[in-house]
């Protein structure tokens, strides 16, 4: 039961071209860019000359986009600052991203590299902890944390952090497992090298890349992932503004000024693909690793 | 069968445990049931209070509490929502179908897009129309369901008033009116599984290919649609037969926002309303039946694995 996702992938061949080609495609170059572009966007924000994102402004409502130099994206219901408020949302979401995924690749690698390793007991007792915990939805979990300790931006990856766990719990587990019974592994053994130190200086490296590639999907998972709390009213509390929540706030108004929502909705789709270029890349470059032995 | 036996008792397992998780987790949600059924009545003195907490049995010790309602569902009896005095049963009985409709109709909708797709594209490996599909499959499996939602009801309900934006229109009004009613939302959710379906299908039919078989079919000159689909899907077919049954398991808990978003009252909208109120019942037996409906999934999956795959049955 805890395998057949895995081994389905596994059956599907390798794309290969790749080993010969080690350019970064166009793609994955603008990916970093786009991505750069926002994190230098949210560090700037205070310095830049933009709309304050949470003040009302009620003398120009619902604005559409590229007709005033004041607001370049446009207004919302209130008169809010699109532009302002997308780049506050970013922050949110580069923050709820990462924050979360640092949790769960911190004590997911942890479990799923000890119970990979070492395997027997250890292993079948995380495996069946891991395998309830999946069978649990993940955004009930979520809820449940949520309400548990109020919405905020900790509760939120916190929340999510929490969640990923037992899903890189699972891929570092069949990672570590490959390399469990490798010569090298096996020869440090002999040698008498400290289990400890087998652990972090030779399967953890190991097992890193391909660790780090899916950690670097949950990412745009977690930023999916904390829109659809929003939706829920679970996201971060107003007036802050994130991208879900501008989304669910500007539903209403779909009729009327549909650039509420879309501007938002686009600029997280660019992310989310983004991130997904820069993984498929990275995962890519861990296929290249695998392939050789 | 040893192997078999080893994943029933897995699978009791599992399911003991996700039902004293989701037992453990709903208690953890703050705000008071008794306070809040009293607070409806306009009597809440302590007397009251404890009235109500003990017709409902929050009294009991957690344990004891776990142990009735674990029991009632063994013997079918889901219990009675605290809000509405409605059968649990019922409730979700009322509801599973609305959301088994958007299910069963995305999974029939997906597999009708990427089946063909997918043959399409794996004789045709890294030819143009390949890169294409790969290039589409990739943005559409990053993209949320939620936000393809939105975009389908901005251009297809708002802008070109083809659909409806919002609601369910029953099966039993019609079969045609019910299908259009789901059109938007459950598009939405089919883009991610018409993604997947067709990554398993071209990555096993590539491999299908290359068998000899297929040269030999080749050569005694069948044309490549037969060989594809007569010879090839077949034996192509079992990575998708794991992913369509697994997404069974994950979808009922995939589409809650998507409900929320195109107004449907699903299985998700009724967990949430439930969630809302404090109404334990009906969230902990909405939250089982999710993780039962994983957990079978996966155990399908399994199943249907080992059976199809000779060389599973004889490694494991």
């Amino acid at each position: 039961m805890t395998d057949s996702p895995a081994s389905l992938t596994a059956s599907i061949p390798v794309d290969t071209r790749g080993i010969r080609d080690r350019r970064i495609p166009g793609v994955t170059v603008l990916s970093m860019i786009w991505m750069a572009l926002l994190v230098v966007l949210v560090v700037l924000q205070p310095l830049l000359p933009l709309a304050d994102p949470a003040t009302p402004d009620y003398s120009a409502v619902r604005l559409p986009p590229f007709t005033d130099w004041v607001h370049p994206l446009g207004t919302d219901q209130l008169g809010r600052d699109i532009l302002s408020r997308v780049i506050s949302g970013a922050e949110v979401s580069l923050a709820v991203g990462l924050g979360s995924v640092l949790i769960a690749l911190v004590l997911g690698t942890l479990i799923g590299a000890l119970a990979g390793y070492f395997g027997g007991g250890t292993d079948r007792a995380l495996g069946w902890v891991i395998d309830i915990l999946l069978a649990f939805p993940a955004l009930i979990a979520m809820i449940a944390i949520t309400t548990f300790l109020g919405p905020s931006l900790v509760t939120l990856i916190l929340a999510l952090g929490v969640v990923s766990v037992p899903m890189v719990a699972r891929v570092a587990r069949s990672a570590a497992r490959t390399y469990a019974h490798r010569d090298f592994v096996q020869a440090a053994k002999a040698m008498g090298t400290s289990e400890a130190r087998i652990l972090t200086r030779d399967i953890l490296p190991n097992i890193a890349i391909t660790v780090l590639s899916f950690g670097i999907t949950l990412v745009a998972i977690a930023i999916a992932a904390e829109g659809a709390l929003s939706f829920l009213g679970l996201g971060v509390p107003p007036p802050q503004a994130s991208w879900g929540g501008m989304m669910n706030e500007g539903r209403a108004h779909l009729r009327n000024a549909p650039w509420i929502v879309m501007v938002p909705a686009i600029v997280m789709c660019v992310t989310l693909l983004a991130i997904n270029f820069i993984a498929d890349w990275l995962g890519r470059g861990s296929d290249r690793r695998g392939s050789h032995v | 069968m040893k192997d078999l036996a080893f994943r029933v008792v897995h699978l009791i397992v599992v399911l003991f445990g996700v039902s004293v998780l989701t037992f453990l987790l709903i208690r953890l949600i703050p705000g008071d049931p008794a306070l809040a059924i009293a607070a409806t009545t306009g009597n809440v003195d302590p007397a009251t209070l404890d009235r109500v907490r003990e017709s409902l049995g929050l009294n009991l010790p957690l344990w004891e509490q776990y142990g009735r309602w674990i029991g009632g569902i063994l013997q079918g009896d889901f219990g009675t929502s605290f809000r509405t005095n409605q059968d649990v049963a019922t409730a979700i009985g009322d509801r599973l179908p609305v959301t088994l409709h958007m299910v069963i109709m995305a999974q029939i909708m997906s597999l009708v897009i990427a089946v063909p797709i997918a043959l399409y594209v794996a004789p045709r490996r890294d030819r143009a129309a390949d890169r294409i599909i790969a290039a589409v499959t990739f943005a559409l499996q990053a993209i949320p369901n939620y936000v393809l939602a939105i975009f389908g009801i901005l251009i297809f309900a708002v802008t070109l008033g083809w659909l409806p934006a919002l609601g369910y229109v029953p099966l039993s009004e019609g079969f045609w009116a019910s299908t259009v009613s789901l059109l938007i939302p459950v598009s939405a959710i089919s883009a991610l599984l018409i993604a997947m379906y067709i990554r398993a299908l071209r990555g096993s039919m590539i491999e299908t290919l290359q068998m000899e078989y297929m040269l030999v079919g080749k050569s005694l000159g069948y044309s490549r649609r037969r060989l594809l689909w007569q010879f090839g899907l077949k034996p192509s077919l079992p990575p998708l037969i794991t992913v369509v049954g697994l997404n069974f398991g994950v979808l009922f808990g995939a589409t809650v926002v998507v409900e929320v978003i195109c107004g449907i009252r699903g299985i998700g909208t009724l967990l949430l309303s439930a969630i809302d109120s404090r109404d334990y019942v009906v969230v902990q037996s909405v939250v089982l039946v999710f993780a039962v409906a994983y957990v079978l999934a996966n155990f399908a999956a399994d199943i249907v694995h080992l059976a199809i795959d000779p060389r599973v049955r004889a490694t494991a």
